[in-house]
């Protein structure tokens, strides 16, 4: 009778146990999460972060269709400076939106189309010559988004009266604009929209820890975009990190025809990122995001709270790129070694996320690229 | 006491069932045998302990075409060349070590089992044939420490974290195309179209007498069928511990944590094989049915896999080309399973939306392949993750 008893509990205990296992990524709860809400993180994030940089992101697009299309009515300094401002304001805009690059964002392919630099300027100028062009190919990778408005904005004419005229003049320019404020944005809107009609409910309701939860894909998706995007695209590389003989490539600098805002995109990529992991909004407001899943797992390192440590190493970087004397494109090469400790900090930054934060939030880093064959 | 151990059973096999969002709809019924036991590893004896297994013929098989990819890949290296003609006397098994490119000597060959259940086999044969021309003509324009290919332009593709890969120039890199293809044209088709048949494994197939027992073939007709099948999955009797390294096994493991292909292709294969050795045919067409049905579904899967690396790694040409020259490979694999449940017609079409050049290609276009397999295959839910 005992034993019947005793079996019983165990039978009981099992398949509670099985309960558990075979449930656990689709649980809000998660075992070494005790009983942190992560739901309402996500949720945060989704509505006070992710939403509202996609949100800002396709309005100023359209701003920029507007303006380019309006070019066609007739170019003038006044429409130029119009543009050259809503084309900075843009970019501001896209170091906010940058990192969410999975759900509606990857199926867009935003981060592919948006701002990857240096871009070829014999690419663009072929285009514009040919007339001949489908900007959504791979093949012009290399010739689009906000990379390519620096060029055609800044790298033809500095004044503005004179870039007017040569627009004018050259109407294939004016057309390659158009069609390349259209293709983004299609796309801010087209990834806005995906948010607001469903992603977003799925996004903070997949409130687990594993591959395919909500956190798994910010974690991961945004580690890998802090490595690749900011450290190493923003400043690494430019620097003369990245290359075997050390020696800086101002040519590689993010905006390198306008010249003026490389640091400013610099500070505010890593802004967007603190945004995420904090889950602050833009206005300042604090939400819960990784860092208060972080305080609540107590997680420390070297003795202090992880998520301070981290915080403070993106602030450092901040700090030091404003207090660089010029812009990155002079920087790099006059400051190298500046532009080299704000590299240092980013990649401290990184293994702080990478190596502490997924341990103890365990989250497994999947985009090691392992495709051997 | 029983009852209570068939409630809790019955519980644990619901809970199992309900969370199992990632399923198809319609996945053929699994019902566990009684009455004998199916061991967890793919290793079967007669009443004697005389081993039953034997698909040395089928890992023969495996290794040539790991060799031929072997070759093929060497010519990623740029400033090597390799010749048409050794891969074809491969391919043919020629003097039964490949005219002396293979490490070893089997009487076995990769050519005649190449969609040899399919009326247009010979023309399947000549367009890989034709495609190892294609590859070692392009093998001779490459140069040591050059990356010479782009768009138009065949040769090397190399990025800072993708390649070096010798593509076509419409991106399409030929090793990738030969290796998933003939992993489709060969061992899928045999498995699918021949082995699993009931020519081969249906219940009039004799399974009484073992086959020559003087020589070491103690196994039925029906057992020796079955095993050939496996040995076109994985050459590893212990999958998935081991075989997650190479061809359908690989591929097996890449799309099991969305499928969960690893345990029921593996499952399937064991009672399959535990039923034919006790006469089960009930369970036995069950679990070739679940082999069937499972093996398409982890083709199609490999190939959203691929669709999804392509897409993700878009503005890459050496890695997107990669991807879906991979993926490319995979979808026309789909072609080799008899009664498949995606048709010829929808293939070429599929293949047409994607277009043959891949620098040309777009975001949409990719997706567009995507979203049509995942719903020709139920996987819409999956789409996503794999």
């Amino acid at each position: 009778m005992n034993a019947y008893i005793s079996l019983r509990k165990h039978l009981g205990l099992m398949v509670v146990v099985l309960l558990l296992v075979s449930c656990d990524s689709d649980d809000s709860g998660g075992d070494s999460s005790g009983n942190f809400d992560r739901k309402s993180m996500l949720t945060n994030i989704a509505d006070n972060v992710i939403v509202p940089a996609y949100d800002s992101l396709s309005a100023t697009t359209q701003t920029l269709l507007a303006q380019t299309q309006e070019l066609n009515f007739g170019s003038s300094a006044d429409k130029v400076e119009n543009l050259r401002i809503s084309w900075k304001h843009a970019l501001k805009q896209w170091q906010y939106a940058a990192l969410y690059d999975f759900g509606p964002a990857s199926d867009q392919g935003l981060l592919s189309f948006f701002n990857l630099f240096p871009v070829s300027t014999t690419h663009i100028e072929d285009n514009i010559a040919s007339g001949n062009y489908n900007l959504e190919t791979a093949a012009n990778i290399d010739a689009i988004g906000l990379q390519a408005m620096d060029y055609l904005l800044f790298g033809i004419e500095s004044d503005a009266a004179d870039l007017a005229n040569y627009f004018s003049e050259n109407p294939g320019y004016i057309n390659y604009l158009i069609e390349n404020a259209t293709l983004m944005n299609n796309k801010a809107t087209a990834t806005l929209q995906g948010w607001t009609s469903g992603y977003r409910d799925s996004f903070v309701n997949a409130t687990g820890t594993d591959i395919g939860s909500s956190l798994g894909q910010l974690v991961n998706v945004g580690i890998q975009y802090f490595e690749v995007h900011l450290r190493d695209a923003k400043i690494g590389i430019p620097a003369g990190a990245r290359s075997s003989s050390g020696t800086p490539l101002p040519l590689q600098v993010e905006a390198y025809y306008n010249g003026a805002v490389s640091k400013e995109m610099l500070v505010n990529g890593i802004e967007g990122w603190q945004n995420m992991f904090n889950g602050n909004s833009r206005t300042g407001e604090q939400g819960s995001g990784l860092d208060d899943y972080l305080k609540f797992l107590g997680t420390t390192f070297n003795g202090n709270p992880l998520h301070e440590g981290i915080n403070e190493r993106m602030e450092n970087a901040k700090t030091q790129t404003l207090n660089l004397s010029s812009d990155l494109r002079e920087a790099v090469v006059n400051q190298q070694n500046e532009c080299m400790d704000i590299f240092s900090e980013l990649q401290q930054s990184v293994v702080l996320l990478k190596v502490d934060m997924t341990s103890a939030m365990g989250i497994q880093i999947t985009y090691v690229d392992n495709d051997g064959d | 006491m029983k009852n209570i151990l068939l409630f809790a059973l019955g519980f644990s096999i619901l809970l199992f069932t309900s969370c199992n969002g990632d399923d198809d709809e319609t996945p053929p019924k699994q019902n566990p045998p009684a009455g004998y036991i199916v061991p967890d590893t793919y290793i079967f004896t007669d009443a004697e302990g005389n081993n039953t297994v034997n698909f040395s013929g089928q890992t023969d098989r495996l290794d040539q075409l790991a060799e031929i990819t072997s070759l093929m890949k060497s010519a990623n290296t740029p400033g090597t060349a390799i010749n048409a003609q050794n891969l074809k006397d491969m391919f043919a098994n020629v003097g039964e070590n490949g005219n002396g490119n293979f490490s070893f000597s089997s009487t076995k060959q990769l050519r005649n089992k190449c969609a040899s259940q399919y009326s247009n086999a010979e023309e399947v044969r000549l367009e890989f044939e034709a495609m190892m021309d294609n590859l070692a003509a392009i093998s001779q324009t490459t140069v040591a420490g050059e990356a010479n290919g782009s768009n138009g332009v065949a040769g090397i593709v190399q990025t800072a974290d993708g390649g070096p890969y010798l593509m076509n120039a419409n991106g399409q890199e030929y090793n990738q195309l030969i290796t998933k293809g003939l992993m489709g044209a060969v061992f899928y088709h045999q498995m699918t179209g021949y082995y699993l048949t009931d020519e081969k494994i249906g219940d009039a197939v004799d399974n009484s007498t073992p086959t020559d027992p003087g020589a070491g073939k103690y196994y039925t007709a029906m057992e020796h069928h079955w095993d050939e099948a496996f040995g076109y999955f994985t050459d590893a009797v212990g999958f998935p511990t081991e075989g997650t390294d190479r061809f359908w096994g690989e591929y097996s493991n890449t799309v099991d944590p969305q499928l969960g292909s690893n345990k029921k292709l593996m499952d399937a294969f064991l009672t399959g094989r535990a039923a034919i050795s006790h006469d089960d045919m009930v369970t036995k067409n069950q679990q070739r049915d679940i082999i069937l049905h499972e093996m398409e579904r982890v083709v199609a899967a490999a190939a959203i896999h691929y669709m999804n690396k392509a897409k993700d790694a878009f503005a890459n040409d050496a890695k997107r080309n990669h991807y879906l020259s991979e993926g490319t490979g995979f979808i026309n694999s789909l072609r080799y399973k008899p009664n498949a449940t995606i048709t010829p017609i929808e293939i070429n079409s599929i293949q047409a939306d994607l277009g043959d050049n891949f620098y040309e290609v777009t975001v949409a276009k990719i997706l567009s392949v995507r979203d049509q397999l995942s719903d020709k295959f139920g996987m819409n839910d999956i789409k996503n993750d794999l």
